[in-house]
């Protein structure tokens, strides 16, 4: 039980004064939990206090705040590892209060070996991030025993605002005396979830990289994959942004200016798009729009969901990042190195603000046509021929029919005005008309 | 060399009747680029300023270097026909223009570089094929000859390496006549296997009484055709040339001493071609190359040459180099061949009234096609882009191709439609302005302000909108010009990577740049990250990777070993009826796979059976050849892979309700079922699925796409699981030509790589042995250096994909070499370790 560190969170609990709490637990650890909550509500001075269990239908180190919303919690206790992808700390994106536990752990043995030995780089610095299990480990680590000053720690930065000369990323940060740059630093990451090691190993795909536990992951050729994904960008004609409620929750300011970007972007190089928000992104769902979507973009920044699952393969359609998007569009010199992450705060501060003038230009001139990259490396391309878009077809989705004369009407209230409609959960819901 | 500016070049531009675009093909070694020098010598067009520079159709380093062609050259030439030869041009031409304007396109002969020969077919109109007269007609010689008359570019003929047949054979005149005829006869019937002289092209046969055969060596730049000694005999014996022409072939005998011909020849008589043809050539080798200096003197006089400058040091010494100055000013090889291509070959307003009809995929009626037809230079703009060539500014390509109707100018609004163009679409259709165009001469280019239809030009600023090839058009309701049928295809395929992985963006566009300067090569990004360059053949491959690492993408490059990609398979129909569910659990589909029959597969490669076929006729077809049920023949739902692929869904319920509405569904699991088999993940081919039974959810909301198109895979990869699947590997058709003692040599290499010989025979008149073999792909690296050291050198080998074979293993023994080879793909491509098992796709009721 020492894990759930009970203390602090009844310590969280009491200087907030909540008394509606949601906790996300890991499935494994479920059938501790009526014995937690006992221990919960009897450490906790707050009469009527109310505990929920959410997590059901999101991704176990995402933070559900949708089921923490419905419950009408006024925090979530996250416990477990977090991707740490989807939490906020520079604004108050959130309406609800998250707080972490993150099941501490000792370092992995070969790790502890290598920062004692510190031993194998020719570089000036190294850079040592490590999941957030292992922050009271580094913590003491770095304390007490001596170590190397090569050796910059992490820090996992939950509430501090971030400082402007430090670097950071899927809400680690760390502060740098000399720029980043491959010939200057050698990268560690102590790893308890691949997702995370995976994210880290792309971002410093041209860096001397090294993980703990030993693994053998080969970040090149993660960022093969991310240029098979980036060429589904570059030669789409239609995109899905899919949103899952939950991240929109998590973000909503960063997704809300992501996407006003995005949508610009396409605009500019003239795709069509779709944005569908769903709770639960599903295969199923998302199989229905075959015919109309090239490729599907995930709008959300934790990766685990879908696309590391073998799941995904359920599912022919292309699903890609919104960094593919961004290096499809934006990236024009190749001599330029790619900077390839997930986090959607990264793509945002990355991504080049849209000039309105200079978009009003470019699109008179390729109004006409819906067009592709000639140029593709890919053998098969998604298009209107292949699916047979011409000929016999039943069904016709999402395409708008033109034998509608009340087209007038459409143009007046596009679906960005529309106006509020109910919430809530489908014993009452809050505006509902008859 | 002739010099012009770029306005008199214009000027010629205009006199459609008066041009030639010709390509000059055969197989490897037989002499192109040499013969095609003693052209560019006499009559190249060069820019002014840029006369003095030579060496013109090697354009590359690596062309030189190794003395095989890699890239075609296009250049142009000009030429005045001498008055006399207008009696012979049986086609109209330009009135009181003695001059012509040839453009020819040098190709290679390498069977791996064939792609750059259909490419150079497709923009011109005649074809000079050169065939080394001591090796005779081989492989090569017979794909580019058919491929040229599918086209219908019209051949003439050159027999050319005479010098070896003289020096080192020291072949005897009436061996000399007999090979000759040999290979005539043997270019004429592959001419008349693939083509019909009844046909719209006229007669295609080529004859030597007629001047359709050229003979000589391009080595020494001389040549001849019958009719030059006709000439030279015409008023000694007072008949007319053309008469005199048919005596000096074929069995027509001359008695020099009654002065008599014959036709059946006797004591006394000689063969007229020996008699008059053989004999002065004899007689002027003979005494050179023995150094005979009163005889060879005597001779000179008689054929009345007169050695200038330098040439006159030579007299004295004899031998070859003497032989080599007389040759050429007797019989010069510029002159002849010239003379032979503006009578013979049909200029663009001949050649194209017969080619618009395969030109034009649109209907025979409309501008564009009556443009095309007459050749209009004021009709719609019709262009075809057969090819990328590199500029000097990297990453930046020519478009070079052939404009068919209407005038291409610099500055023009014109629409650029890509190979996936569909009329009243939108998609692969581009409306730009043609930066400028240029006019290509070797590795030279000029700016020009516009050209009309009937020439070859290049466009700038056109790569972008196209991959490879295109049509440009300014015809609002134009189609496509066909696109080209290529006779070999990328069955050799090796993964890149950089050495450093920062370097990735640069090799995407490198692998960008490499796929448009090829017309064969594919560059493919695979999901699991892999990036793959697909070539023709070893050699290909191995200029494509040296092009991507020095001149593309310009960064080291780690290769993988090469990798031979497979088909998937069944072999038997599906033992029970295979059901799957949909995720709901409402929907389930009924499907058996089965294998097709013998040839299906290859009648659908072919396009004997298509899916834009009418369904009636198709179902006919499959019921005459194949014993097809002609009602579920004429129920095919569709082709896959790519909608074109071959295998074929078929629909054999009775009576399903709504089945038409999870038609499409169907069809978008059929095609990627196909795309990803369920082995190992390659293509199928060559598997029917027929749908038995459905049911479905009545309300139309359970399903939808999202329902169907996973069962409907799963249906099918559960149908072939159950069908005992195999896979079948590449074949190549592999023609080695060697001396007999080698041959011993070949059959050890063959027999310990999988190789089964099916042919071998002597070449007749030669010692050389053809022998002809099949030879797994897989089993092809390093093939060509094996043989080369197991036969001394002497072996020369040509590989060319023929077909898939079944291979005929169970891929479920652990054991069994077919099991290693799905394990390895599997490996390759990062998936799940061992095929799956039938329980993840077989659904129980």
């Amino acid at each position: 039980m020492d894990k759930f560190e009970i203390e602090s969170c009844v310590k969280w609990i009491e200087s907030n004064n909540f008394n509606i709490v949601a906790l996300q637990i890991p499935d494994e650890d479920l059938d501790k939990v009526q014995v937690l909550i006992d221990t919960l509500t009897s450490s906790v001075h707050i009469e009527n206090i109310e505990f929920f269990l959410v997590g059901d239908g999101c991704s176990p180190c995402c933070n559900d705040l949708l089921n923490t919303q419905y419950s009408q919690a006024q925090g979530l206790i996250h416990f477990g590892h977090s991707c740490l992808a989807s939490s906020s700390f520079d604004d108050n994106q959130q309406a609800i209060s998250v707080f972490y536990v993150f099941y501490q752990q000792s370092l992995p043995e070969d790790a502890s070996i290598f920062l004692s030995t510190n031993s194998d780089s020719d570089k000036s610095y190294c850079l040592v991030f490590y999941d957030p299990c292992y922050r009271d480990a580094i913590e003491q680590y770095s304390t007490t025993a001596t170590t190397s000053s090569r050796l910059i720690f992490s820090k996992i930065n939950l509430q501090n605002p971030v400082d402007s000369s430090s670097f950071s990323l899927y809400g680690r940060s760390v502060q740098l005396p000399v720029p980043l740059d491959p010939s200057n630093y050698s990268i560690i990451f102590i790893s308890h979830s691949k997702a995370s090691l995976h994210n880290f190993a792309l971002y410093f795909y041209a860096y001397d990289f090294r993980s703990f536990p030993t693994n053998t992951i080969s970040s090149s050729k993660l960022l093969s994959k991310r240029m098979y994904a980036i060429e589904c960008a570059r030669n789409g004609s239609s995109y899905g942004l899919l949103i899952s409620s939950n991240s929109l929750l998590n973000l909503p300011s960063t997704i809300h200016t992501l996407l006003d970007r995005i949508k610009h972007l396409f605009d500019k190089n003239n795709r069509q798009y779709y944005t569908f928000l769903m709770n639960t992104l599903s295969i199923t769902k998302m199989n229905n729009f075959e015919r109309n979507i090239d490729t599907y973009v995930l709008c959300s920044s934790c990766s685990e969901t879908l696309w590391l699952s073998p799941e995904h393969r359920q599912f022919n359609i292309p699903l890609i990042s919104l960094a593919d998007i961004v290096q499809a569009f934006e990236q024009t010199d190749e001599n330029l190195a790619i900077t390839y992450s997930f986090d959607l705060r990264q793509i945002l501060s990355t991504m080049k603000n849209i000039d309105e003038n200079e978009l009003i230009n470019s699109t008179e001139d390729n109004h006409a046509l819906v067009l592709k990259n000639p140029n593709s490396l890919l053998l098969q391309q998604r298009d209107g021929m292949n699916r047979g878009l011409d000929n016999g077809r039943m069904w016709w989705g999402l395409q708008i029919t033109d034998t509608n004369t009340n087209t007038d009407e459409k143009e007046i209230n596009p679906i960005a005005e529309l106006k509020e409609g109910r919430t809530g959960i489908a014993s009452g819901y809050t505006h509902e008309t008859s | 060399m002739v010099n012009f500016t770029v306005d008199e070049i214009r000027a010629l531009m205009d006199k459609r009747r008066n041009i030639r675009n010709m390509s000059v093909i055969a197989h490897v070694d037989h002499g192109k680029s040499t013969l095609t020098d003693s052209l560019v010598c006499k009559a190249g067009i060069i820019a002014s300023q840029k006369a003095g520079e030579m060496r013109f159709t090697d354009t590359r380093k690596d062309e030189q270097e190794r003395c095989i062609t890699i890239k075609s050259t296009a250049i142009s030439l000009y030429y005045e026909l001498p008055a006399k030869d207008f009696v012979f041009i049986k086609q109209e031409r330009e009135p009181d223009v003695t001059h012509f304007l040839i453009n020819l396109i040098d190709s290679p002969g390498h069977v791996d570089f064939s792609s750059e020969v259909t490419a150079a077919l497709r923009v011109t109109d005649g074809a000079l094929v050169v065939v080394d007269c001591v090796s005779g007609v081989c492989v090569q010689t017979e794909t580019v000859l058919r491929q040229a008359i599918a086209e219908r570019i019209k051949p003439i003929l050159f027999m050319n390496k005479m010098d070896r047949a003289l020096l080192e054979l020291q072949l005897q005149q009436e061996d000399l006549f007999q090979t000759f005829q040999r290979i005539v006869e043997n270019v004429n019937v592959i001419i008349a296997t693939y083509g019909d002289d009844n046909g719209p092209m006229g007669e295609l046969q080529v004859d030597p009484t007629k001047g359709t055969v050229g003979f000589g060596a391009g080595l020494h730049g001389w040549a001849f055709t019958l009719k030059e000694f006709a000439e030279m005999y015409s008023s000694k014996f007072k008949i007319e040339v053309d008469k005199l022409m048919k005596r000096l072939w074929g069995d027509n005998f001359f008695s020099p001493t009654e002065k008599k011909w014959s036709k059946s020849g006797g004591e006394g008589y000689k063969r007229g071609f020996c008699q008059f043809v053989l004999d002065p050539i004899f007689k002027v080798f003979r005494a050179i190359m023995d150094c005979k200096k009163d005889e060879y003197m005597a001779l000179l006089e008689k054929l009345n040459i007169k050695l200038q400058g330098d040439d006159r040091e030579k007299l004295e010494e004899g031998g070859k180099p003497l032989m080599k100055v007389v040759m050429k000013q007797w019989l010069p090889a510029g002159d002849v061949l010239l003379t032979m291509i503006a009578i013979h070959l049909p200029s663009p307003v001949v050649a194209q009234k017969y080619r618009a009809e395969l030109l034009y995929e649109g209907p025979q009626d409309d501008e564009a096609f009556l443009g095309i037809k007459s050749c209009d230079s004021s009709a719609p703009l019709m262009m075809y882009i057969s090819k990328m060539v590199p500029t000097s500014d990297k990453g930046r390509f020519y478009a070079f191709g052939r404009v068919f109707s209407g005038t291409v100018a610099t500055g023009q609004k014109a629409r650029i439609m890509g190979p996936n163009y569909v009329p009243g679409k939108k998609e692969d259709l581009y409306v730009k302005s043609i930066q400028r165009t240029i006019l290509m001469m070797g590795r030279y280019t000029e700016p020009i302000e516009d050209v009309p239809c009937g020439n070859i030009c290049g466009l700038v600023g056109v790569d972008q909108y196209l991959i490879k090839t295109g049509t440009i058009t300014t015809f609002e309701n134009a189609h496509n010009l066909r696109v080209m049928k290529f006779s070999v295809s990328p069955v050799v395929r090796v993964a890149v990577e950089p050495k450093n992985p920062a370097d990735l963006p640069k090799l995407v566009e490198g692998l960008k740049r490499l796929a448009k300067s090829d017309p064969m090569v594919q560059c493919i990004i695979e999901e699991s990250g892999e990036h793959i360059v697909a070539g023709a053949g070893e050699l290909h491959l191995e200029i494509c990777l040296k092009d991507l690492e020095e001149d593309h993408a310009c960064i080291p490059i780690k290769v993988s070993d090469p990798v031979v990609s497979y088909r998937e398979t069944v072999s038997e129909e599906s033992d029970i009826m295979c059901l799957s569910k949909s995720p709901n659990k409402h929907n389930r589909i009924f499907l058996k796979a089965r294998p097709m029959p013998d040839g299906l597969a290859e009648d659908i490669d072919k396009g004997e059976v298509t899916p834009r076929q009418e369904f009636k006729a198709r179902a006919r077809y499959l019921n005459e050849k194949y014993d097809y049920d002609v009602n579920e023949a004429r129920k095919i739902w569709c082709f896959g892979p790519e909608g074109t692929g071959p295998n074929l869904l078929m629909d054999c319920t009775k009576g399903v309700q709504y089945l038409n509405e999870i038609k499409d569904s169907c069809i978008a699991g059929f095609q990627w079922a196909t795309k990803e088999g369920v082995l190992c993940e390659e293509n199928v081919r060559g598997v029917r699925f027929d749908i038995h039974d459905v049911t479905l959810h009545a309300d139309a909301i359970h399903r939808g796409g999202g329902q169907i198109i996973p069962t409907a895979r799963r249906v099918l990869y559960a149908g072939m699981l159950t069908a005992k699947p195999r896979l079948y590997e590449p074949v190549y058709l592999c023609e080695v030509q060697c001396p007999e003692v080698a041959v011993g040599g070949i059959y050890g290499v063959l027999n310990r790589r999988r190789g089964h010989v099916f042919d071998e025979h002597q070449v007749t008149g030669t010692p050389m042995f053809i022998v002809k073999a099949y030879l797994p792909v897989n089993e092809s690296f390093g093939f060509t250096a094996d043989l080369r050291s197991n036969t001394g050198g002497q072996a020369f080998p040509q590989c060319v994909f023929d077909h898939w074979q079944v291979m005929n293993q169970d891929p479920f023994d652990d054991s069994s070499k077919i099991r290693q080879i799905v394990n390895d793909i599997r490996k390759r491509k990062g998936l799940k370790e061992g095929i799956p098992s039938l329980d993840d796709f077989y659904d129980k009721l």
